[in-house]
Formats: C-alpha cells, sequence, structure tokens
C-alpha cells in the first residue's frame, strides 16, 4: 500500500499545499492513520485522509501564522536576476498554483485526483460526491482552471 | 436525444460512459456541429489542465519512499534519507543513526539501476543482515590490525602470540600475521563506520578483541565473552587496546550500530588524538593505503557526514564558503546530499556545525551548485529554489531556513530556534 501510493500522494499533496516538505510530512500521516486503522479500501480513503489533512494543514498554517513563506526578494543584496528560462519556469508554477487556489475545494480536489488516475467512481468516494455529478465537477474545474491561468497570464503580459 | 451536457462530454473524454451511454451520446454528436463543438472545447480544457498541473511536479529527491515511522512494512532496498523538516530535525538531534526515516546511504555501485524493489514485510528496526555483516567484519578487521601490528614488532614472536590470541576464542588463525596490507584499507573502512559515540566505538574495540582473528565474514558481531583475555593482554595488546578491551562488553544492537552521519568524524578525529593514531595511520599497520585522516578529508557520497578540515571543506565549495559572522564553527562535515532535505542530489554538502547561546545546535548546510541545476526547476537537480527565494519552514521547535545566493549556493540554516531568531542569524551568514 505504501510502494503503490506514496508517489501519487507525495505528488498530489505537494500541488495542494505547494510545499514539498510540508507534502512528506503530511504524508507521512496519512499513513500513520492508515496503520492506526487500516481502510478497508484503501486508496479513495487515503486520499480522503490526505486532502482532509491538507485543508486542516492550511487553516491551522493561517491561524498559528506559521505558514510556509515564500519571501521574493528578502536577500535582495545577495540575489542575482535569475536566468530567463528558470524564471519563465517560475511563472509558470506560479500561475497555475494560483489558478488552482481560486477553485473550490471540491473542484480542485476532483482535478488533483483525476490527476492522479481516479476514475469517477473512486473521486465520487474520496470527495464525497455523486458518481454522476463527477463529469460535470471536472467539466466546471478544467474550464475554471484554464480560464483562471489565461486571465494571470494576460495580466502579466500586461504589466509588461 | 436532446444535447449533450458538459459533465457527459467530460466523462467520454475520460472513458466514464458505459457502452449504451457512449453510443447515445457518439449518436447525437455526429448530427449536432454544436455539442460537437462543445466537445472539442472539452477536450482543449481536458489537454490544457493536464499541462498545467503536470508544471506541479514536486521535487524529485529520491526515487524510493521514505520509511514509515511505526509502519511493519520497510522496502527493502530503501537506504535513502532526510526529505522533510521534520526529518532533518531529527537529523540535528544527533540521532540520525537511529531515526526510522533516516537510513544508510547506498555504498558506492550497490544500487542498481532500475525501480525500487517492492516492500518486503520485516520488523522495522531489524537490521540487514548484509550491513550486521558489513560492520562485523569491520569490526575483526580492526582486532587483527592490532594484533597483527603488535605481532609483528617482535617478528620472532609471530608463532607464539599468535596461538594464545587465536586461543582466546574459537575461531581460526590463519589470518592473523600475514593480514597487514588488507587491514589498513578495512581500517579504513572502519574508521568510516565506527559508532559515533565513545562508548559504543570502545565496545565494537571490545567485541572485535573478542572476535580475535575470526574471518571476516557475515554473521552477527558479538560482543566479548565477558573479561578481556589475559594472554592478549600479556603478549600483543598495548596499553591503548588494553583501555578498550577493559570496558565492559555492550549489548549486542551497539556492537552492530550502523554508523551515524557524524560517526566517521568523530573516529577521525580521535585517530588524530591518539587512540585511533596507532591504528590507522601505522606505516606498519598499512604501508600503501592513506591515513584514516587522509580519508576522512575526501569522503565520498556513500557514507554518512565526515568531518573535515576548514580547509577541505572551502576547496570543496571551489573556493568559498559560507560562515556565521563572529562565530567559530565547532566542527566542519561533509555528506552525501541525500541526508539533507532539499539539497541538490548528486552534490556533497558541506555541513558547519555551530554551537549558539544557551548550547542551541545551529547547522549552516551548503552546496556550491552547476548554473544548470539552478536552472532546473522541473525536478531533476533542482532544489526548488530561485535566486532571491528564501524559504522558510518550521517544524516543532525547528526552523530552517534555504535559500539561493547569487554565487550558486544553496544555502540551509537551521537550529531549534524561532524563525525571527534564525533570520536574525541568517544576516551574520557571509
Amino acid at each position: 500500500m505504501y510502494a503503490q501510493y506514496h508517489a501519487s500522494l507525495v505528488r498530489l499533496l505537494y500541488r495542494r499545499t505547494g510545499d514539498p516538505d510540508r507534502a512528506q510530512d503530511l504524508v507521512q500521516e496519512v499513513f500513520v492513520r492508515a496503520l492506526e486503522a487500516p481502510p478497508a479500501n484503501p486508496k479513495p480513503w487515503l486520499f480522503a485522509v490526505a486532502l482532509n489533512l491538507a485543508r486542516d494543514d492550511g487553516r491551522r498554517s493561517v491561524r498559528q501564522g506559521r505558514k510556509l513563506e515564500l519571501l521574493k526578494g528578502e536577500h535582495a543584496g545577495r540575489a542575482a536576476p535569475p536566468p530567463d528560462e528558470a524564471y519563465e519556469a517560475d511563472e509558470r508554477v506560479r500561475g497555475v498554483r494560483a489558478a488552482l487556489a481560486q477553485l473550490t475545494d471540491t473542484d480542485r480536489e476532483a482535478l488533483l485526483l483525476k490527476a492522479e488516475g481516479f476514475n469517477y467512481q473512486e473521486i465520487a468516494t474520496a470527495i464525497g460526491l455523486a458518481p454522476g455529478a463527477v463529469g460535470t465537477t471536472l467539466a466546471r474545474a478544467r474550464r475554471r482552471l484554464v480560464d483562471a491561468y489565461r486571465a494571470m497570464e494576460r495580466g502579466r503580459d500586461v504589466a509588461r | 436525444m436532446s444535447h449533450v451536457d458538459d459533465g457527459q462530454l467530460n466523462a467520454l473524454l475520460d472513458g466514464e460512459l458505459d457502452d449504451a451511454e457512449r453510443r447515445e451520446v457518439e449518436s447525437h454528436l455526429s448530427g449536432c456541429p454544436a455539442c460537437r463543438a462543445r466537445l472539442a472545447d472539452a477536450r482543449r480544457f481536458l489537454d490544457e489542465t493536464n499541462v498545467l498541473l503536470g508544471a506541479l511536479e514536486p521535487p524529485t529527491r529520491n526515487a524510493e519512499p521514505p520509511a514509515l515511522p511505526g509502519s511493519p512494512v520497510v522496502p527493502a532496498p530503501t537506504r535513502r534519507v532526510s526529505t522533510t523538516a521534520k526529518e532533518v530535525a531529527i537529523d540535528l538531534d544527533g540521532a540520525t543513526g537511529k531515526s526510522p526515516a533516516i537510513r544508510l546511504p547506498p555504498a558506492p555501485g550497490e544500487r542498481a539501476p532500475g525501480p525500487p524493489a517492492p516492500p518486503v514485510a520485516r520488523p522495522r528496526r531489524a537490521w540487514p543482515v548484509r550491513e550486521i555483516a558489513w560492520a562485523a567484519s569491520i569490526v575483526v578487521t580492526f582486532s587483527v590490525g592490532y594484533l597483527a601490528r603488535g605481532l609483528r614488532r617482535p617478528p620472532e614472536r609471530n608463532a607464539s602470540t599468535a596461538a594464545p590470541s587465536a586461543g582466546a576464542v574459537p575461531a581460526p588463525a590463519h589470518r592473523g600475521p600475514v593480514a597487514g596490507p588488507d587491514t589498513g584499507r578495512r581500517e579504513r573502512g572502519g574508521a568510516r563506520a565506527a559508532p559515533a559515540d565513545h562508548h559504543t566505538g570502545g565496545a565494537a574495540a571490545d567485541a572485535a578483541a573478542g572476535a580475535g582473528n575470526r574471518p571476516a565474514v557475515g554473521g552477527e558481531a558479538k560482543p566479548a565473552n565477558g573479561a578481556p583475555s589475559p594472554a592478549l593482554d600479556a603478549t600483543s595488546m598495548n596499553g591503548i587496546s588494553r583501555r578498550l578491551a577493559a570496558q565492559p562488553p555492550p549489548p549486542a544492537p551497539a556492537a552492530v550500530a550502523p554508523p551515524a552521519t557524524t560517526a566517521a568524524g568523530e573516529l577521525s578525529s580521535e585517530a588524530s588524538a591518539g587512540r585511533g593514531a596507532q591504528l590507522a595511520a601505522g606505516p606498519e599497520a598499512s604501508p600503501r593505503q592513506p591515513s584514516a585522516r587522509t580519508h576522512a578529508a575526501a569522503p565520498s557520497a556513500a557514507g554518512g557526514f565526515v568531518r573535515v578540515p576548514l580547509d577541505t571543506a572551502v576547496a570543496h565549495l571551489s573556493g568559498s564558503v559560507r560562515l556565521i559572522d563572529g562565530m567559530d564553527p565547532a566542527r566542519v562535515e561533509i555528506g552525501p546530499a541525500n541526508l539533507v532535505s532539499g539539497a541538490a542530489a548528486g552534490l556533497d554538502v558541506v555541513r558547519l556545525i555551530y554551537v549558539g547561546p544557551r548550547g542551541v545546535r545551529i547547522v549552516l548546510d551548503q552546496q556550491r551548485l552547476p548554473t544548470a541545476s539552478v536552472a532546473d526547476q522541473s525536478g531533476g537537480q533542482g532544489v526548488g529554489l530561485l535566486y532571491g527565494d528564501t524559504l522558510v519552514t518550521t517544524s516543532g521547535a525547528t526552523t530552517r531556513i534555504r535559500w539561493l545566493t547569487a554565487k550558486n549556493f544553496w544555502v540551509s540554516l537551521s537550529a531549534a530556534m524561532e524563525p525571527d531568531s534564525l533570520r536574525a542569524l541568517l544576516d551574520r551568514v557571509h
């Protein structure tokens, strides 16, 4: 179970939290819980717990003010301008992350689970949707993600 | 049928419609240009979503998952180390060798390329036999080094001393006097692998003394059977080895304790102080092999952190090192990147350990990155940071700050401090 889902959970939680260390920590927590109460149907269970932990972690982080900080330019004195390629890649990651952040929890989680190879039934089980609603949810989530990303790209181009 | 809704179109694209539904939808699409256009849109959104999400790949540091705390299942070949702030915190506590999340790095050439093997159920803390055998062989060769040296000094006594020392344990003595050149190499390995603290160091030597001339083969290293052999004391062991042998026998796990990250450094420093110097650096023991100190100055990524002179660390970083102003590092070490969360793979990490106010241990890790790896943000060697980024993470009481400098230094500063205090310290890193 661990070997089978570990990488997928890390990727999902990294996409969800934006913090690779946090993602690793949460995955450890997921498996600890799985050991404490082994689930009958591990796949949706593991991912549902992971997403719940990510939601709780986000709220707690904000409350405690210990949210991951990515402080641009704090040490500008030591910093040099980044290479173009790296800059572009970073812009893209930021854009996708910001676009994802604009989605509702349900839309975002449906997308992330689909990206991990979940079928509609598994998505429905993991996030508590009616199976018939998954297609509609994904359709909306995909459109909104792409629209939000494009809107940000347009804004960036205008700013330049 | 009426028009197909977006949910059905997506279900069609995702292969989630059963045959009847699919036929019905396709039948409608064949006669409805509007729905075909929406299907094309849906496909575009789907494809673009996959591309966008593909940009969010976690940094690839290690191919295999870390050991799971509390898990009875450990992937058999897993020796990867620390990837999270929490694990680094464990590392900072100096308990690396005991941490369930931190495992031995691979021996050179040991890990074959290819996918990780499936997990093998076994008790979590059980040490693999191969590692135990490895440790045992080192322990045994230590003793061979002692004995061979003592035996060779008065050559005419070889026959008489070899026999009693072999008699101390029920094992063949055929490796005794002729083990000199090989001994040096083994001792070198031993210097890297010896347990970190003095007690276990002595314990290992104690076990070695008990093991006598037993050939270095697999099997558990066992502590000596009680008191040291009088024959050893009287004939071949010098004062140092007598002191080691006089220590009480340790519990078996201590004798086979794995190398901690700082283990080799501890031993190499002790070697220069005297105890091990005669062991590893003695020309008679190993005429062709470098001393333990020389070895420590040129560590490979295969071991844990190895103590080195500051000059070596500076040379490793291409002539420049980041220091904390106004403080002197208590230790300087070099170790493999897979022991340090967030470090670029394949490049050894220079670690400076400071002791701050109230004894707080402050760890300053650094790597000099090739330019290409900085640009590679999609994984590989990328460290997930850009110039000017400062990544602050906290885990328990430990705060860690990572950043990239203009000169391609990846730097990580961590200590059990409040983030603000650590940031104040950060300003003194130059």
